[in-house]
């Protein structure tokens, strides 16, 4: 079984819900910059749909949102090419830009106010369902994997480990964590293995 | 983008289920539906594409000919087979006509696209079919023993594109056993005789204006006399009187509850439809700039499951329709939508504005219409309970260019995007145009009024309905209005919102709608013998565009011959003004205007538009060519639409020639 297309969401932290208009010009900016790396294409607002993808950052190798799925505000990184290496490595790339993205959002003003961002959740999720139906098997090895590479990264938290139960939706591991991670901390944990995407 | 095809609109709930995963996997999350009917997935890698059609397959689903020079997504009114005011069910008639034309050795020679359009009636907008390059309107005759006769009022050669053309009636009957034949016949003739090179007049509506009707009716009838027959042309016909759907549930009545909400009321009585058979309704699910989330797709599909199964259409204002909804389930059916975000009421009202891409996604798009339709849907939603009755019904149409993507010619309020150099900087702005609908099927084209800066265009809509408010007498439509008030009053209405505040003044103006980036940062450093060149240049494109204006008025007024003429001194006007920009000596002469325009501007291709070439010129050429003695109603008007287009290809050319390259980015 291969897991591909590998999504990261971050959350936003209780009550920080700036307009995601403000977000519009500083994801323009990251494509002039050229930060994140890789080749990105555009900016794209779905403001208009109801608990949609919010305000996208396209990129040819993946996709970052702020978005709004499920009612819940946070960042999320979709990964859209096939990666190599084994799974734990291809989660620690997509985390590692999720990670940069999230510390460059809470470096930044506003005009409403900072962004802050919950440090004590996270979800994972793969998103081929013709390589990794979401059943019970791929939710196996997705586990194992997870929590062998999750518990490393967070090895100063009790990690807890929930499969979403829509079968409907990519499946998605809700990874919780206590007490609360450091963005930095994990973001310098990966560094041994992950090149810098800023 | 991926262009999934989906005939006369039809989807099941499994299907609805599986464009939700596709979006969601190898877009970005969202599907779109089109003017067309289709549904278009974005951001999709090259390399996805044959998963993502073997998936789409699996389920029923076509991708091929979506795109491309093709019979493209057969379009049909989404209520056949539940209107109240119908001949008869088209359904049948589209699904056949649409999977017989797909890969048939006959529609492998195009020059280019070939959109076909089926009405249930004459009246109403729902399929645009005169503006398709074949549109079937059913009629219903009887014989002489008084049997029941179907068959189609065959319209050919619409289209809108940068010049909208009317199309003109084929045939008033056209049996439904010969239907498909008959269609068959149109292809073969457009393979045959369109044009293969030059794209921008390689449309069958090209080859109708070319032949004229008659004699294009002559050509097909000997085509249709040739063509061996084919089980196609009429094996459907054997079921196309069996119901299609059948209900999922029994037929029920609305109780009376005192304690509905306003919500629902209001969203009734815009986006609900009590269908000819008693005790069900449609309701229209508005998509906003109609797009739907993977999670709402799959939300929609369970709905469809609960209450009226496979019985999903996709329409031309980009929503999505549920048929055979139990009167009695509507309050839950809302609620439950309501959950899902997608409850809003406004379907077919002025706040449900369509719009294409523009320069979200396509290449063409000079304006954000995506933007301005989003600005504008959600300003008049915030004050939808305030407005008057008779806007409400409005509808407002939106492309990002000339092309027509956004159908912007059969709107009550159209626009479509265009650019204009101020000073050092372009600015986005869109052309109004006023006087289009698209009732009786898309019979009436509106014309370009005046190109108003971007920003301004929710002014524009306030200032014309609430004078549409004040001024309409009772029961006028608002076209009725525009058509009484005059183009020149309307025109002065807007005067004054056609100026752009200098850059330091307001530098909003100079960016679009959800793009906050400049349209341009380049600096001119013009000097000052320059800027007397540029000053002379602005002003000739300004006196082009007021006697493109004189041009609409003596074409409301029935002058066709004075409309031609106007228009085609407008196109040297422009003309004249940019080969100012060559040479300040410019006689006055049309001849020497023409001979210098062409070598300056055609032979070195400086006026050739990056996507349509040079297009925009032969306009110029071809009305020098033909003169106005032969012209009709028909082709004046034509005229005054390739005035304006060619006066906006003088602005683009202008623009291109004092842009200077692109400076690097900053770090």
């Amino acid at each position: 079984m291969d897991l591909q297309k590998i999504g990261v969401k971050l959350f936003a932290s209780d009550g920080c819900r700036p307009p995601l208009a403000e977000f519009v010009p500083v994801l323009h900016r990251w494509i002039q910059r050229g930060f994140l790396g890789g080749s990105l294409i555009d900016v794209v607002d779905y403001r208009h749909v109801h608990h949609g993808p919010g305000v996208m950052l396209i990129g040819f190798d993946f996709q970052l949102a702020i978005d709004e799925e499920g009612g819940e505000r946070g960042l999320s990184v979709e990964w859209r090419r096939p990666l190599a290496d084994d799974f734990g490595a291809r989660v620690d790339r997509v985390l590692c830009v999720a990670l940069d993205a999230a510390i460059e959002l809470e470096s930044i003003e506003l005009p409403s106010g900072a962004v802050r961002f919950d440090r004590t959740r996270l979800d994972i999720r793969v998103g081929d369902r013709i390589l990794a139906p979401s059943d019970d098997a791929t939710w196996t090895q997705f586990r194992q994997v997870i929590e062998a590479g999750v518990g490393q990264l967070l090895r100063s938290n009790h990690v807890g480990l929930a499969r979403d139960p829509d079968p409907r939706k990519r499946m998605t591991a809700r990874i919780t964590a206590s007490p609360s991670f450091s963005l930095r901390v994990l973001r310098e944990r990966l560094a041994a293995t992950t090149p810098t995407s800023a | 983008m991926q262009r999934i095809k989906i005939p006369f609109g039809g989807l099941t709930c499994e299907q609805l289920e599986v464009l939700a995963d596709l979006a969601e996997e190898y877009g970005d999350g969202i599907a779109h539906v089109t003017t067309r009917q289709d549904i278009q997935i974005h951001f999709v890698h090259i390399e996805d594409t044959p998963t993502l059609m073997r998936r789409l397959a699996a389920v029923g689903i076509t991708t091929r000919e979506a795109c491309g020079n093709t019979v493209r997504n057969v379009t049909a009114c989404p209520i056949a087979g539940v209107c109240r005011d119908q001949a008869f069910d088209v359904t049948p008639y589209a699904k056949a006509c649409a999977y017989f034309l797909l890969g048939h050795a006959d529609t492998q020679d195009f020059g280019r696209k070939f959109k076909i359009s089926f009405s249930g009636c004459t009246d109403h907008a729902c399929a645009l079919a005169r503006m398709h390059d074949v549109g079937a309107v059913a009629v219903v005759r009887h014989d002489e023993e008084g049997r029941e006769r179907r068959g189609f009022a065959l319209y050919v050669g619409g289209g809108l594109g940068a010049v909208p053309h009317q199309a003109k009636l084929l045939d008033p009957f056209v049996p439904e056993e010969e239907l498909i034949p008959v269609t068959q016949a149109v292809a073969r003739v457009f393979a045959r005789l369109g044009e293969k090179k030059n794209r921008q007049r390689a449309r069958l509506k090209v080859v109708v204006a070319k032949l004229g009707i008659e004699e294009f009716r002559k050509i097909v009838q000997a085509e249709r006399a040739m063509l061996v027959p084919e089980t196609g042309w009429t094996s459907f016909l054997a079921t196309s009187r069996a119901a299609l759907e059948q209900p999922l549930k029994p037929p029920s009545a609305l109780t009376g509850n005192a304690e509905v909400a306003d919500s629902f009321e209001r969203w009734r009585r815009t986006n609900v439809y009590a269908q000819r058979q008693p005790g069900y309704v449609t309701a229209t699910v508005t998509l906003p700039l109609g797009d739907a989330s993977s999670h709402q797709l799959r939300g929609l599909a369970d709905l469809a499951r609960q209450f009226v199964g496979d019985t999903i259409r996709t329409t031309v204002e980009q929503n999505i329709l549920l048929r055979w909804v139990p009167e009695g389930d509507l309050l839950t059916l809302h609620q439950a939508l309501e959950s899902l975000g997608l409850g809003a009421p406004g379907a077919q009202s002025i706040v449900d504005v369509v719009t294409c891409p523009g320069t979200d996604t396509c290449k063409l798009g000079i304006a954000s219409s995506r933007g301005l339709a989003g600005e504008l849907s959600s300003r008049l939603a915030a004050k939808s309970i305030e407005v008057d009755e008779a806007v409400r019904g409005l509808n407002i149409k939106v492309s990002g260019c000339f092309n027509a993507c956004g159908q912007h010619h059969v709107a009550d309020i159209g626009f479509y995007g265009v650019s204009r150099k101020i000073g050092s900087y372009t600015v986005p702005h869109f052309q109004v145009v006023l006087g289009g609908g698209g009732h009786d099927n898309a019979e009436h084209h509106g014309l370009a009024m005046a190109a108003v800066p971007s920003k301004r265009i929710p002014e524009v809509v306030d200032r014309l309905t609430s004078h549409y408010v004040r001024g309409r007498v009772d029961g006028e439509t608002f076209q009725q209005f525009v058509a009484r008030t005059g183009k020149a009053k309307i025109k002065g209405l807007l005067d004054d919102l056609t100026r752009v505040p200098s850059h330091d003044a307001d530098p909003s103006f100079y960016s679009d709608w959800g793009d906050p980036r400049e349209f341009t940062l380049g600096d001119m450093g013009v000097g000052e013998c320059a800027g007397e060149v540029v000053s002379a240049v602005e002003f000739g494109l300004a006196s082009s565009e007021r006697q493109a204006f004189e041009a609409q008025i003596d074409l409301e007024s029935g002058h066709a011959r004075e409309a031609a003429g106007k228009a085609f001194r407008a196109m040297l006007e422009a003309a004249r003004a940019l080969v100012q920009t060559q040479t300040t000596a410019v006689s006055d002469d049309p001849a020497t205007v023409l001979a210098e325009f062409r070598a300056r501007f055609y032979d070195t291709q400086r006026f050739f538009d990056p996507f349509a070439g040079g297009k925009f010129a032969h306009y110029l050429f071809r009305a020098a060519n033909e003169g106005t003695l032969a012209v009709d109603a028909d082709e004046a008007h034509r005229r005054v639409e390739e005035a304006y287009l060619f006066i906006e290809a003088a602005h683009a050319c202008y623009g291109r020639l004092n842009t200077p390259a692109a400076a690097p980015l900053p770090g």
